[in-house]
Protein backbone atom coordinates (compact mmCIF):
# COMPACT_ATOMS: atom_id res chain seq x y z
CA UNK A 1 0.00 0.00 0.00
CA UNK A 2 1.29 3.46 -0.83
CA UNK A 3 0.95 6.59 1.24
CA UNK A 4 -1.27 8.19 -1.36
CA UNK A 5 -4.90 8.63 -0.39
CA UNK A 6 -6.83 5.77 -1.88
CA UNK A 7 -10.43 6.62 -1.29
CA UNK A 8 -10.33 10.30 -0.55
CA UNK A 9 -9.18 9.83 3.04
CA UNK A 10 -6.23 12.23 3.26
CA UNK A 11 -2.98 10.59 4.34
CA UNK A 12 -1.94 13.57 6.43
CA UNK A 13 -3.17 13.74 10.00
CA UNK A 14 -4.97 16.97 9.33
CA UNK A 15 -8.57 17.22 8.32
CA UNK A 16 -9.27 20.89 7.77
CA UNK A 17 -7.69 21.70 11.11
CA UNK A 18 -8.96 18.62 12.96
CA UNK A 19 -7.00 15.52 13.91
CA UNK A 20 -8.22 11.97 13.49
CA UNK A 21 -8.33 11.68 17.28
CA UNK A 22 -10.65 14.67 17.54
CA UNK A 23 -12.88 13.18 14.88
CA UNK A 24 -12.99 9.82 16.66
CA UNK A 25 -13.93 11.53 19.92
CA UNK A 26 -16.58 13.54 18.10
CA UNK A 27 -17.96 10.26 16.81
CA UNK A 28 -17.82 8.82 20.34
CA UNK A 29 -20.05 11.70 21.46
CA UNK A 30 -22.58 10.79 18.78
CA UNK A 31 -21.60 13.87 16.69
CA UNK A 32 -23.20 16.00 19.37
CA UNK A 33 -23.13 18.88 20.07
CA UNK A 34 -22.88 19.53 16.34
CA UNK A 35 -19.54 21.05 15.36
CA UNK A 36 -20.09 23.06 12.16
CA UNK A 37 -16.36 23.24 11.41
CA UNK A 38 -16.37 19.42 11.23
CA UNK A 39 -19.73 18.90 9.56
CA UNK A 40 -19.03 21.47 6.85
CA UNK A 41 -15.68 19.92 5.93
CA UNK A 42 -15.81 17.24 3.21
CA UNK A 43 -12.48 15.82 4.43
CA UNK A 44 -13.84 15.48 7.96
CA UNK A 45 -17.08 13.92 6.77
CA UNK A 46 -15.22 11.34 4.69
CA UNK A 47 -12.97 10.50 7.64
CA UNK A 48 -16.00 10.27 9.95
CA UNK A 49 -17.69 7.87 7.55
CA UNK A 50 -14.53 5.78 7.49
CA UNK A 51 -14.24 5.76 11.28
CA UNK A 52 -17.88 4.82 11.56
CA UNK A 53 -17.42 1.95 9.12
CA UNK A 54 -14.32 0.83 11.02
CA UNK A 55 -16.34 0.81 14.21
CA UNK A 56 -19.05 -1.28 12.59
CA UNK A 57 -16.40 -3.78 11.60
CA UNK A 58 -14.75 -3.73 15.04
CA UNK A 59 -17.97 -4.47 16.93
CA UNK A 60 -18.64 -7.99 15.63
CA UNK A 61 -14.98 -8.75 14.82
CA UNK A 62 -14.33 -11.14 17.71
CA UNK A 63 -17.65 -12.94 17.35
CA UNK A 64 -16.97 -13.51 13.66
CA UNK A 65 -13.48 -14.78 14.36
CA UNK A 66 -14.86 -16.96 17.13
CA UNK A 67 -17.55 -18.39 14.85
CA UNK A 68 -15.02 -19.12 12.13
CA UNK A 69 -12.44 -20.79 14.37
CA UNK A 70 -12.46 -24.49 15.14
CA UNK A 71 -13.85 -24.98 18.61
CA UNK A 72 -11.42 -26.45 21.11
CA UNK A 73 -12.52 -26.46 24.73
CA UNK A 74 -10.16 -29.12 26.06
CA UNK A 75 -8.48 -26.47 28.19
CA UNK A 76 -11.72 -26.09 30.13
CA UNK A 77 -11.62 -29.69 31.32
CA UNK A 78 -8.02 -29.16 32.38
CA UNK A 79 -8.84 -26.00 34.26
CA UNK A 80 -11.72 -27.63 36.11
CA UNK A 81 -9.21 -30.12 37.45
CA UNK A 82 -7.04 -27.28 38.66
CA UNK A 83 -9.58 -25.11 40.47
CA UNK A 84 -10.32 -25.98 44.02
CA UNK A 85 -13.97 -26.46 44.86
CA UNK A 86 -12.76 -26.54 48.47
CA UNK A 87 -12.01 -22.86 48.17
CA UNK A 88 -15.74 -22.30 48.65
CA UNK A 89 -16.03 -24.54 51.74
CA UNK A 90 -16.87 -21.72 54.15
CA UNK A 91 -18.10 -22.39 57.69
CA UNK A 92 -18.06 -25.82 59.29
CA UNK A 93 -21.16 -27.03 61.13
CA UNK A 94 -20.52 -29.84 63.64
CA UNK A 95 -23.06 -32.59 64.27
CA UNK A 96 -23.96 -32.99 67.94
CA UNK A 97 -24.47 -36.40 69.48
CA UNK A 98 -21.61 -38.21 67.80
CA UNK A 99 -19.59 -40.77 69.75
CA UNK A 100 -16.87 -39.37 72.02
CA UNK A 101 -13.63 -38.96 70.13
CA UNK A 102 -15.48 -38.58 66.86
CA UNK A 103 -15.94 -35.36 64.92
CA UNK A 104 -18.50 -34.95 62.19
CA UNK A 105 -18.92 -31.66 60.38
CA UNK A 106 -20.58 -30.48 57.22
CA UNK A 107 -19.25 -27.45 55.42
CA UNK A 108 -21.22 -24.46 54.24
CA UNK A 109 -20.14 -25.24 50.69
CA UNK A 110 -21.44 -28.80 50.91
CA UNK A 111 -24.77 -27.59 52.28
CA UNK A 112 -25.09 -25.07 49.46
CA UNK A 113 -24.46 -27.91 47.03
CA UNK A 114 -27.17 -29.96 48.70
CA UNK A 115 -29.73 -27.14 48.53
CA UNK A 116 -28.77 -26.47 44.92
CA UNK A 117 -29.24 -30.12 44.01
CA UNK A 118 -32.61 -30.29 45.77
CA UNK A 119 -33.82 -27.27 43.79
CA UNK A 120 -32.48 -28.68 40.52
CA UNK A 121 -34.33 -31.93 41.16
CA UNK A 122 -37.69 -30.15 40.87
CA UNK A 123 -38.93 -30.16 37.28
CA UNK A 124 -38.71 -26.70 35.71
CA UNK A 125 -36.48 -25.25 38.44
CA UNK A 126 -32.84 -24.20 38.39
CA UNK A 127 -31.31 -23.12 41.69
CA UNK A 128 -29.36 -19.88 41.84
CA UNK A 129 -27.77 -18.21 44.85
CA UNK A 130 -28.15 -20.05 48.15
CA UNK A 131 -27.79 -18.30 51.51
CA UNK A 132 -28.57 -19.62 54.97
CA UNK A 133 -28.07 -18.90 58.61
CA UNK A 134 -28.74 -21.03 61.69
CA UNK A 135 -31.52 -19.54 63.82
CA UNK A 136 -30.97 -18.53 67.43
CA UNK A 137 -31.59 -21.99 68.79
CA UNK A 138 -28.92 -23.36 66.46
CA UNK A 139 -31.18 -26.25 65.52
CA UNK A 140 -32.94 -24.79 62.50
CA UNK A 141 -31.56 -23.31 59.31
CA UNK A 142 -33.21 -20.25 57.77
CA UNK A 143 -32.69 -20.30 54.01
CA UNK A 144 -32.90 -17.74 51.22
CA UNK A 145 -32.73 -19.33 47.78
CA UNK A 146 -32.90 -17.66 44.36
CA UNK A 147 -34.36 -19.78 41.60
CA UNK A 148 -34.93 -19.54 37.88
CA UNK A 149 -38.01 -21.31 36.59
CA UNK A 150 -38.82 -22.44 33.09
CA UNK A 151 -41.88 -20.94 31.49
CA UNK A 152 -45.03 -22.85 32.40
CA UNK A 153 -43.73 -24.08 35.76
CA UNK A 154 -46.20 -23.55 38.59
CA UNK A 155 -44.33 -21.49 41.13
CA UNK A 156 -46.68 -22.57 43.91
CA UNK A 157 -46.19 -26.27 43.28
CA UNK A 158 -42.46 -25.79 42.79
CA UNK A 159 -42.21 -23.91 46.11
CA UNK A 160 -44.21 -26.60 47.88
CA UNK A 161 -42.05 -29.34 46.38
CA UNK A 162 -38.89 -27.47 47.32
CA UNK A 163 -40.03 -27.07 50.91
CA UNK A 164 -41.10 -30.69 51.17
CA UNK A 165 -37.87 -32.10 49.76
CA UNK A 166 -35.58 -29.84 51.73
CA UNK A 167 -37.47 -30.57 54.98
CA UNK A 168 -36.92 -34.25 54.30
CA UNK A 169 -33.34 -34.17 53.09
CA UNK A 170 -31.61 -31.38 55.02
CA UNK A 171 -31.73 -33.13 58.44
CA UNK A 172 -30.15 -36.23 56.88
CA UNK A 173 -27.11 -34.27 55.75
CA UNK A 174 -26.83 -31.46 58.28
CA UNK A 175 -27.34 -30.88 62.00
CA UNK A 176 -30.37 -28.73 61.24
CA UNK A 177 -34.08 -28.84 60.58
CA UNK A 178 -35.52 -26.36 58.09
CA UNK A 179 -36.62 -23.02 59.53
CA UNK A 180 -37.75 -20.20 57.27
CA UNK A 181 -37.47 -20.84 53.52
CA UNK A 182 -37.45 -17.69 51.40
CA UNK A 183 -37.69 -18.71 47.76
CA UNK A 184 -37.21 -15.92 45.26
CA UNK A 185 -37.93 -16.38 41.56
CA UNK A 186 -35.27 -14.29 39.81
CA UNK A 187 -35.86 -15.24 36.22
CA UNK A 188 -38.25 -17.12 33.95
CA UNK A 189 -36.70 -19.01 31.04
CA UNK A 190 -38.67 -19.58 27.90
CA UNK A 191 -37.84 -23.09 26.82
CA UNK A 192 -38.25 -26.39 28.59
CA UNK A 193 -35.33 -27.85 30.52
CA UNK A 194 -35.07 -30.96 28.36
CA UNK A 195 -34.42 -29.07 25.13
CA UNK A 196 -30.74 -28.28 25.04
CA UNK B 1 -27.70 -36.79 44.00
CA UNK B 2 -29.91 -34.75 41.69
CA UNK B 3 -28.42 -32.80 38.86
CA UNK B 4 -29.72 -30.11 36.58
CA UNK B 5 -29.60 -31.49 33.06
CA UNK B 6 -26.71 -30.02 31.05
CA UNK B 7 -29.29 -28.62 28.63
CA UNK B 8 -31.01 -26.72 31.43
CA UNK B 9 -27.80 -25.08 32.61
CA UNK B 10 -26.88 -24.19 29.04
CA UNK B 11 -30.08 -22.14 28.84
CA UNK B 12 -29.47 -20.33 32.11
CA UNK B 13 -28.56 -16.65 32.17
CA UNK B 14 -25.00 -15.53 32.80
CA UNK B 15 -26.14 -14.12 36.14
CA UNK B 16 -27.49 -17.47 37.32
CA UNK B 17 -24.32 -19.28 36.27
CA UNK B 18 -22.23 -16.68 38.09
CA UNK B 19 -24.32 -17.05 41.25
CA UNK B 20 -23.96 -20.81 41.17
CA UNK B 21 -20.23 -20.68 40.40
CA UNK B 22 -19.71 -18.19 43.21
CA UNK B 23 -21.44 -20.69 45.51
CA UNK B 24 -19.00 -23.39 44.42
CA UNK B 25 -20.76 -25.05 41.47
CA UNK B 26 -17.98 -26.11 39.12
CA UNK B 27 -20.44 -27.32 36.47
CA UNK B 28 -22.07 -23.91 36.20
CA UNK B 29 -18.60 -22.39 35.92
CA UNK B 30 -17.78 -24.77 33.07
CA UNK B 31 -20.97 -23.79 31.22
CA UNK B 32 -20.06 -20.13 31.67
CA UNK B 33 -16.55 -20.74 30.36
CA UNK B 34 -17.79 -22.70 27.35
CA UNK B 35 -20.24 -19.94 26.53
CA UNK B 36 -17.64 -17.19 26.41
CA UNK B 37 -14.50 -19.14 25.51
CA UNK B 38 -14.60 -18.64 21.71
CA UNK B 39 -14.81 -14.86 21.92
CA UNK B 40 -12.26 -14.70 24.73
CA UNK B 41 -9.94 -16.84 22.60
CA UNK B 42 -10.33 -14.49 19.64
CA UNK B 43 -9.66 -11.50 21.92
CA UNK B 44 -6.54 -13.02 23.47
CA UNK B 45 -5.30 -14.02 20.00
CA UNK B 46 -5.72 -10.47 18.80
CA UNK B 47 -3.91 -9.03 21.82
CA UNK B 48 -1.00 -11.46 21.99
CA UNK B 49 -0.74 -12.78 18.42
CA UNK B 50 0.46 -16.04 19.91
CA UNK B 51 -2.25 -18.60 19.25
CA UNK B 52 -0.02 -21.38 20.59
CA UNK B 53 -0.03 -19.69 24.02
CA UNK B 54 -3.73 -18.89 24.10
CA UNK B 55 -4.86 -22.03 25.93
CA UNK B 56 -2.46 -21.20 28.76
CA UNK B 57 -3.68 -17.62 28.93
CA UNK B 58 -7.30 -18.78 28.97
CA UNK B 59 -6.55 -21.16 31.81
CA UNK B 60 -5.05 -18.30 33.81
CA UNK B 61 -8.14 -16.24 33.02
CA UNK B 62 -10.41 -19.02 34.24
CA UNK B 63 -8.50 -19.56 37.48
CA UNK B 64 -8.41 -15.85 38.23
CA UNK B 65 -12.13 -15.64 37.45
CA UNK B 66 -12.99 -18.59 39.69
CA UNK B 67 -11.15 -16.99 42.58
CA UNK B 68 -12.69 -13.56 42.09
CA UNK B 69 -16.26 -14.59 41.18
CA UNK B 70 -17.71 -14.35 44.70
CA UNK B 71 -16.80 -10.66 44.71
CA UNK B 72 -18.33 -9.85 41.32
CA UNK B 73 -20.94 -7.17 41.96
CA UNK B 74 -22.87 -7.28 38.70
CA UNK B 75 -23.14 -10.93 37.64
CA UNK B 76 -25.01 -9.96 34.47
CA UNK B 77 -21.88 -8.09 33.29
CA UNK B 78 -19.65 -11.12 33.60
CA UNK B 79 -18.64 -11.08 29.93
CA UNK B 80 -17.11 -7.60 30.16
CA UNK B 81 -15.53 -8.64 33.45
CA UNK B 82 -13.96 -11.69 31.80
CA UNK B 83 -12.63 -9.42 29.05
CA UNK B 84 -10.86 -7.29 31.66
CA UNK B 85 -9.29 -10.40 33.19
CA UNK B 86 -8.29 -11.63 29.73
CA UNK B 87 -6.54 -8.32 29.04
CA UNK B 88 -4.57 -8.56 32.28
CA UNK B 89 -3.55 -12.16 31.62
CA UNK B 90 -2.68 -11.49 27.98
CA UNK B 91 -0.32 -8.68 28.91
CA UNK B 92 1.08 -10.70 31.80
CA UNK B 93 2.09 -13.29 29.19
CA UNK B 94 3.70 -10.63 27.00
CA UNK B 95 5.66 -9.32 29.99
CA UNK B 96 6.81 -12.83 30.92
CA UNK B 97 7.85 -13.64 27.36
CA UNK B 98 8.70 -10.40 25.61
CA UNK B 99 10.67 -11.96 22.74
CA UNK B 100 8.42 -12.60 19.86
CA UNK B 101 8.66 -13.34 16.17
CA UNK B 102 6.11 -11.26 14.30
CA UNK B 103 3.48 -13.28 12.52
CA UNK B 104 3.40 -12.60 8.81
CA UNK B 105 0.19 -14.33 7.99
CA UNK B 106 -3.23 -13.63 9.32
CA UNK B 107 -4.46 -15.53 12.35
CA UNK B 108 -5.86 -18.65 10.70
CA UNK B 109 -9.60 -19.09 10.67
CA UNK B 110 -11.69 -21.61 8.82
CA UNK B 111 -14.19 -19.17 7.42
CA UNK B 112 -11.83 -16.81 5.62
CA UNK B 113 -12.66 -18.09 2.19
CA UNK B 114 -16.31 -17.54 2.96
CA UNK B 115 -15.79 -14.00 4.14
CA UNK B 116 -17.76 -12.01 1.60
CA UNK B 117 -16.97 -8.65 3.08
CA UNK B 118 -13.84 -7.33 1.41
CA UNK B 119 -13.55 -4.48 3.87
CA UNK B 120 -13.87 -6.78 6.84
CA UNK B 121 -11.33 -9.16 5.43
CA UNK B 122 -8.96 -6.32 4.59
CA UNK B 123 -9.24 -4.93 8.13
CA UNK B 124 -8.47 -8.29 9.70
CA UNK B 125 -5.43 -8.72 7.50
CA UNK B 126 -4.30 -5.14 8.12
CA UNK B 127 -4.71 -5.58 11.85
CA UNK B 128 -2.33 -8.50 11.71
CA UNK B 129 0.21 -6.44 9.77
CA UNK B 130 0.11 -3.45 12.13
CA UNK B 131 2.99 -3.07 14.58
CA UNK B 132 2.08 -4.99 17.73
CA UNK B 133 1.47 -2.01 19.98
CA UNK B 134 -0.70 -0.19 17.44
CA UNK B 135 -2.82 -3.27 16.95
CA UNK B 136 -3.15 -3.80 20.70
CA UNK B 137 -4.16 -0.21 21.32
CA UNK B 138 -6.76 -0.31 18.55
CA UNK B 139 -8.21 -3.63 19.72
CA UNK B 140 -8.33 -2.53 23.37
CA UNK B 141 -10.08 0.69 22.39
CA UNK B 142 -12.48 -0.38 19.65
CA UNK B 143 -13.14 -3.99 20.61
CA UNK B 144 -12.51 -3.96 24.37
CA UNK B 145 -13.97 -0.48 24.87
CA UNK B 146 -11.19 0.64 27.23
CA UNK B 147 -10.45 4.29 27.99
CA UNK B 148 -7.09 5.84 27.04
CA UNK B 149 -6.12 5.68 30.71
CA UNK B 150 -7.16 2.03 30.92
CA UNK B 151 -5.10 1.16 27.84
CA UNK B 152 -2.10 3.09 29.17
CA UNK B 153 -2.29 1.16 32.43
CA UNK B 154 -2.61 -2.17 30.68
CA UNK B 155 0.36 -1.50 28.39
CA UNK B 156 2.46 0.31 31.00
CA UNK B 157 3.00 3.31 28.72
CA UNK B 158 2.04 7.00 28.96
CA UNK B 159 -1.38 8.05 27.70
CA UNK B 160 0.30 10.18 25.03
CA UNK B 161 1.85 7.01 23.59
CA UNK B 162 -1.60 5.40 23.51
CA UNK B 163 -3.05 8.37 21.65
CA UNK B 164 -0.21 8.37 19.14
CA UNK B 165 -0.42 4.64 18.50
CA UNK B 166 -4.19 4.75 18.18
CA UNK B 167 -4.01 7.57 15.63
CA UNK B 168 -1.43 5.62 13.62
CA UNK B 169 -3.53 2.46 13.74
CA UNK B 170 -6.70 4.25 12.70
CA UNK B 171 -4.98 5.99 9.81
CA UNK B 172 -3.55 2.73 8.47
CA UNK B 173 -6.83 0.89 8.85
CA UNK B 174 -8.74 3.68 7.14
CA UNK B 175 -6.26 3.58 4.26
CA UNK B 176 -6.73 -0.18 4.05
CA UNK B 177 -10.46 0.13 3.98
CA UNK B 178 -10.28 2.72 1.24
CA UNK B 179 -8.27 0.24 -0.83
CA UNK B 180 -10.86 -2.45 -0.29
CA UNK B 181 -13.75 -0.45 -1.61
Amino acid sequence: MTDAPVSGVPAADDFDGHTLEELAEYLDRGRYPVDPSIESSPACRIALAGLQRLREIAGPLLQQEADAAARDDRWIDEVLGRISLESRAGRRFPFPDVPVGTEAVVTEGALRGLVRAIGDSIPGVLTGRVRFEPDESGTRLDLAVDVTVFYGTSIQSASAAFRERIALLLPRHAPFAVGALDLRVRDVLERGPEQP
Amino acid sequence: MFDASPGALAQASDALLVDRAADGDGRAFAVLLRRHAPVLRAYVNRLTRRPSETDDVLQEVAIAAWQALPGLENPEHVKAWLFRIAERQAFALLRRQPQHVELDEEIPTRGDEEDRSDARHAIRAALTRLPEQQAQVWVLREVGGLSYAGIAEQLGVPESTVRGALAQARKKLLDTMGGAR
